[in-house]
Formats: structure tokens, C-alpha cells, sequence
């Protein structure tokens, strides 16, 4: 365990309440992240990846459920007051969304929509919207530009500069390269990864693509049915994956090169699970190709793996001789 | 470009020179030439992949090759025949090319059962006979089975990795010499991305089908593809089998673009700058001189061929349908 971590999240249960009853995103989580440490958090869609991260600043529709502890640098989020909660949002912590053509205001030139982020902040910070500009590495002039007038990567270059603007200490980034093309999708995990290094941010960086995590991370955990099913240091676990689902997850991104994977596309046969009716036992065993006959009535724990301090694993193999730590 | 290419007698699909140009949008505007020579030969039952950026023009050649979209200059040849442009012959035509689109929730009609989204094809090219049986197969093929339990469903009802396989449903009852895949999995999740890669391949291999992937996902042709043609801003720079061409890239462009793909381990990271290019405004001499990291590096000037990048639009070399070959003045200084 980490000793004073910037994020430490505890038990965590987020239920959403549709018309067909209460839905359960989020089950149970446990999640550690250190000062200056990126944990990847990996998982399809429908896993509760998104709802962990918005529940980290509760940002979640208000008749939404929450349970559990989350501290962020020691303040328990929950039971915060909502003013209070202001000034942690942005301040403390702050979300690089997906998608950032839906998130700007199109109706807003860039510099006035990052100034209000600094505006609203105003004792804590003391930076510019020119410096954040030169920060993410855009132009002064883009502070009078508005939205449409840029591409794609810009528009997500400054969903960066307002994220940084308060100086958080975690940035929560939720798929922040998941619509761009390969080589600025290069461009914005190198900016990233620089500001993180400058400053000493910590980072959980969401996506469902595994290949980024390697480069970008310290750590990764894999969720799956809203549940974190494994979690350990990025490249242990994406050579060496012992539960079934993040192996089958690996394996569908090819390491091109290697001769195993060519004309060997791999899979998942099924689809993932819908969190409104979950299977029992462990919610993984309809499409686990290992499951053995107590896996359809046991929900394993997450546990640490014998063979390495670092891995935790949810999987009643873990520690099977067969899956070895490589 | 030269036209006299040496090609191997029974193509399936033979482009030569073929340019698309979208006219400017308002007057005094400039043209923008989304394909801009592009050769490229397909042989029966191979599957090939089109690599690139978006914008680089590969969706619109899918168009152009499904008659979807007219040429400015240049010929498509489909079985030693050009494209039809009677009705009675696009009609034929397209039963023999079908496409498969990114989004199956979009390409579904919401309001048909899964029945007549697939039987729809048969109908319209009035293969009715035995259509109950040829749906079923066609669904059971594709990996829905038993197929009654989705025969009567809705396109709602069914997970996007269905709804996939669906469309491919659709597309197979009419037995295409020609698939053409734009960017199949890329809206799907990770997890069925491979199993519907799969059935894409088996389909190919057992159909005798030949696949034009379009996609701009590098994992993606080392997993299923034969050969690969990378493209950019309008022209294949780079083709030659997926072994040769992800193995031992020729082209500065194919080398940048694999080195930022984490699932290549070899190549030091190399992140061109600038964002895609400009269809409207390609450059003089080689059109990726802008962005080239030889060119940036000196390295082109080193070599003495930096007034030829400048200048000359280098030509992709004459080849046979294997050869791997890319358009580069650095590979022939």
C-alpha cells in the first residue's frame, strides 16, 4: 500500500436509478494513486471506467447513489459541502473529458472559456491564459479563436490548458486521445506525458485501449462489470496478464511483429455484460474460456498474487501454477 | 504516372491513375484532391488493407471503387470490365461489391427485423427462392446462431458486435466477389474486435471473397490483412505485403506512423508535427516534404536528393502484384 496517496478510494459503490431500477456502475473499488504516479485504468464500455471517474468529483445525476470513501489528499469527497466541492473541482482535481468538440462551448472564444476556469479559482492560481496557450504548445492567437476554427488536437490541447489552469494535483484524463488520428493521438499522450513529468502530477488516465497504457503509465488496472479484475505495474501485467479477461484484452491488440498474432486475430466470444442484469458469481464466467463449475455461484475477491507483491488479481486461478507471472 | 505496370492477367479489381477531386466549396476556393493517382490491384480471395490518416483520401476511394463516387480522371476495372453506368449493369455490379460500413447502428434500418435487413439484398436482386433458408445460413455463418433467435429482433435489441455481424449477414447473402470494409471494428469494443476480424478472414478464405479493408488501425492488417497499401494525402506511398511492408517500412511516412503504434516494439518514436494534411493545398515536389522527418533531420540534404523532395512528385516504381515498393526519392538517389 502507498503511504500517503494524493487519491485513495475505498469500497466504492456507485448505483445509477434508470426506470428499470437501480443500475450498478460501479461495485466495490479500491484504487491507490500516488503523488506523481499515472495508474491506467482500462476497460470496455459499459464497465463503469466513465462513472468511476465523474464519481470521483461527484459528478454524477443527483439521484444517483454513492458509497464508499473517496480522499483526495486527505479531504473525503463524499461528505464534502457543495461549496467546498467547488473548490476542489479544477483545484484539487480536474477531468480532461473525451470527445472536446462536445465538451467547448461553441459560442465561446478559447481564451475567455480556459480564463473561466482561472477566474473562478482566483486565489489559488495565478496563471495566464497566454501561459497555458504556450503551455499545450498552441499559439497566443487561438485565445481569440473560437472552437470550430481548430482541429481536432488543438481543441484537445486546450481541453489540457484549462485542466492545468488551477494547478491541480491529480488529472483525471477519460479517453483523452480516443477520436484523434494516430499521429496526433502520438502528439497529445508526448504532452501529457511531458506536463506530468514538469509538474509531478499524478494521473488516472481511462481508455479502452490497452496499447497506449504500456508508454503512459506506471500502473494499470483492468475493470470489468464494474469491478476492477486486475491491477499491477503497466508492463507486468500487459506481457503477463493472469486474469482471463485482461489476457483476451491484450491479445486483441496485436504486437505487430510478432508471429503469433498474424492471421490470428483473437477475441472475446459474447458481449460484455449489461450492468442492469449482471450474471452470478463471477459476472466474467459466461465468456471465460477457464471457468470451472464454482465460478457460477463465487464471486472471487480481488487478492494479491502470491508469486508477485505488486499484482492483485480477481480470478479463482490466480495463483494456478499454469499462469505464471512472466 | 506511368500506366505500362506489368500486372498478372485475371485481376478482380484494377485501378490505374485514378483521381477524385471535390470542387472548391465557394467560388475562388481551391480544389480538393482527395485521391491523386492511386494504382492499386486487387487478385481474387486476398484481403487487403488501405492505411492511412483521416483525410488521406481512403474512404474516398471505397466510394469511387463501389460507383459511389465519379472519377476526374483515370479508369477502375472490375473482372477485366469498367464500372458499369447503366442501371441494368450497376445493378449487377453491385451484387458482385458489397460494403460493410464503420457504424452498424447507423447502416441498420431501426424499424426492420434482423429478417429483412438481410434478406433485403436477396429481394432486391429477386433471389427470393428458398430466402428463408439462405437468411438463416447467412446468420448462422456469421456467427448468430441458432439464427431464429434473432431472425425476429430489432437492431436495438442487439449489442454492436451483433449488429456487425448483421451488416456482414447482409452483405454475404449475395455471395460478393468484393467486400470493401470501411473501418469494420474500429466503433466496436475491444474484446469482439477480434472475433469479428475472424469471421471477416474466414469468409474471405472460405468464399474465395477478396477484402478491401480501409482502416487506420495498424494492428488490424497485421492480424488479417495480405498485403497493405498505405496512403497519403490522396496517393498509395507505400505497398507490398503486410509482412514486408510493418516489418521492414521503406517509406519515412510508414516508419513515423508505425513508430507511434505501441504495438510496434522496434522503432524509436518518431511524432511528426502539425496536425493532418490539407487535401486543398498539397506540396510542390513530394507531397510529404512538409512534414518528413529527412527532410527536417538534413538528412535529405546529406544524401543530395533535398532539391528532388522539393521539386519532383516522386513516382511509386513499376511493380509486380508482391513486390513491396514505396515513393520515396531516398530508396532511389
Amino acid at each position: 500500500m502507498i503511504d500517503s496517496p494524493v487519491l485513495k478510494v475505498r469500497d466504492l459503490y456507485v448505483t445509477y436509478q434508470s426506470s428499470f431500477g437501480p443500475v450498478p456502475a460501479v461495485r466495490g473499488v479500491d484504487l491507490d494513486i500516488a503523488l506523481g504516479e499515472t495508474l491506467g485504468l482500462a476497460g470496455e464500455s459499459g464497465c463503469g471506467k466513465s462513472t468511476l471517474a465523474m464519481a470521483l468529483l461527484r459528478l454524477v445525476p443527483p439521484a444517483t447513489q454513492i458509497s464508499g470513501s473517496i480522499l483526495l489528499d486527505g479531504q473525503s469527497v463524499l461528505t464534502m459541502k457543495p461549496g467546498q466541492l467547488r473548490l476542489v473541482r479544477w483545484a484539487q482535481a480536474s477531468i480532461v473529458f473525451q470527445g472536446a468538440q462536445h465538451v467547448l462551448n461553441p459560442v465561446q472564444r478559447i481564451g475567455s472559456q480556459i480564463d473561466e476556469a482561472i477566474q473562478l479559482h482566483h486565489g489559488s492560481t495565478s496563471s495566464t491564459v497566454r501561459e497555458m496557450l504556450a503551455l499545450v504548445g498552441l499559439s497566443d492567437g487561438c485565445a481569440d479563436d473560437y472552437p470550430h476554427e481548430l482541429s481536432g488536437g488543438q481543441k484537445q490541447r486546450v481541453m489540457i490548458a484549462m485542466a492545468l489552469s488551477c494547478n491541480p494535483l491529480l488529472i483525471i484524463a477519460d479517453e483523452p486521445t480516443t477520436a484523434l488520428d494516430v499521429m496526433v493521438q502520438a502528439q497529445i499522450l508526448q504532452l501529457l506525458d511531458n506536463i506530468k513529468r514538469e509538474r509531478g502530477l499524478s494521473m488516472l488516465f481511462i481508455t479502452h485501449d490497452l496499447s497506449v497504457l504500456s508508454h503512459n503509465t506506471d500502473r494499470v488496472a483492468v475493470m470489468y462489470a464494474g469491478r476492477i479484475v486486475e491491477v499491477g505495474p503497466a508492463e507486468e501485467l500487459l506481457r503477463g496478464s493472469i486474469h482471463p479477461y485482461s489476457r483476451a484484452l491484450a491479445e486483441s491488440f496485436p504486437i505487430i511483429g510478432d508471429p503469433k498474432s498474424r492471421h490470428q486475430p483473437k477475441g472475446l466470444a459474447g458481449d460484455p455484460p449489461d450492468p442492469n442484469s449482471l450474471p452470478s458469481g463471477c459476472p466474467f464466467h459466461p465468456r471465460c474460456n477457464v471457468a470451472i463449475d464454482s465460478c457460477k455461484s463465487i464471486d472471487i475477491k480481488l487478492s494479491a498474487v502470491t508469486k508477485s507483491i505488486d499484482r492483485q488479481v480477481a480470478c479463482v486461478h490466480a495463483n494456478d501454477e499454469s499462469r505464471s507471472v512472466k | 504516372m506511368s500506366s505500362n505496370e506489368q500486372y498478372s492477367g485475371n485481376a478482380l479489381l484494377e485501378l490505374r491513375d485514378v483521381h477524385v477531386a471535390y470542387p472548391a466549396r465557394r467560388r475562388g476556393g481551391s480544389v480538393a484532391r482527395a485521391v491523386d493517382g492511386v494504382q492499386l490491384i486487387l487478385q481474387p480471395g486476398e484481403i487487403v488493407a488501405l492505411v492511412g490518416e483521416s483525410g488521406c483520401g481512403k474512404t474516398t476511394l471505397a466510394r469511387a471503387i463501389l460507383g459511389l463516387q465519379q472519377l476526374s480522371q483515370g479508369t477502375i476495372q472490375f473482372d477485366g470490365e469498367s464500372i458499369p453506368t447503366d442501371a441494368a449493369g450497376k445493378k449487377l455490379f453491385r451484387r458482385q461489391v458489397q460494403i460493410v460500413f464503420q457504424d452498424p447502428t447507423a447502416s441498420l434500418n431501426p424499424r426492420q427485423s434482423v429478417y429483412e435487413i438481410v434478406a433485403e439484398g436477396l429481394r432486391i436482386h429477386g433471389n427470393s427462392e428458398n430466402e428463408h433458408k439462405i437468411v438463416s445460413a447467412a446468420l448462422e455463418r456469421c456467427g448468430l446462431h441458432p439464427a431464429d433467435r434473432y431472425m425476429l429482433r430489432y437492431p436495438h435489441e442487439l449489442s454492436g458486435g451483433q449488429r456487425q455481424r448483421v451488416v456482414i449477414a447482409g452483405a454475404m447473402v449475395l455471395e460478393p466477389r468484393l467486400l470493401i470494409a470501411d473501418e469494420p471494428v474500429s466503433s466496436l469494443d475491444a474484446s469482439v474486435r477480434g472475433e469479428i476480424l475472424k469471421l471477416l478472414q474466414d469468409l474471405a478464405r472460405d468464399k474465395n471473397m477478396a477484402v478491401l479493408v480501409v482502416t487506420h488501425d495498424l494492428g488490424l492488417p497485421w492480424n488479417i490483412a495480405d498485403r497493405i497499401a498505405v496512403m497519403y494525402l490522396g496517393r498509395i506511398v507505400e505497398i507490398g505485403t503486410t509482412e514486408d511492408v510493418l516489418a521492414r517500412p521503406k517509406h519515412p511516412y510508414t516508419r513515423a506512423l508505425l513508430s507511434v503504434v505501441h504495438e510496434h516494439l522496434q522503432l524509436e518514436q518518431q511524432i511528426l508535427k502539425g496536425d493532418t494534411p490539407d487535401p486543398t493545398s498539397i506540396a510542390r515536389g513530394c507531397r510529404f516534404n512538409p512534414r518528413c522527418p529527412m527532410v527536417q533531420s538534413g538528412e535529405a540534404e546529406r544524401l543530395g536528393i533535398l532539391q528532388k523532395c522539393l521539386n519532383d512528385d516522386p513516382v511509386l516504381p513499376n511493380k509486380q502484384n508482391n513486390d513491396h515498393v514505396a515513393a520515396c526519392h531516398a530508396l532511389n538517389f
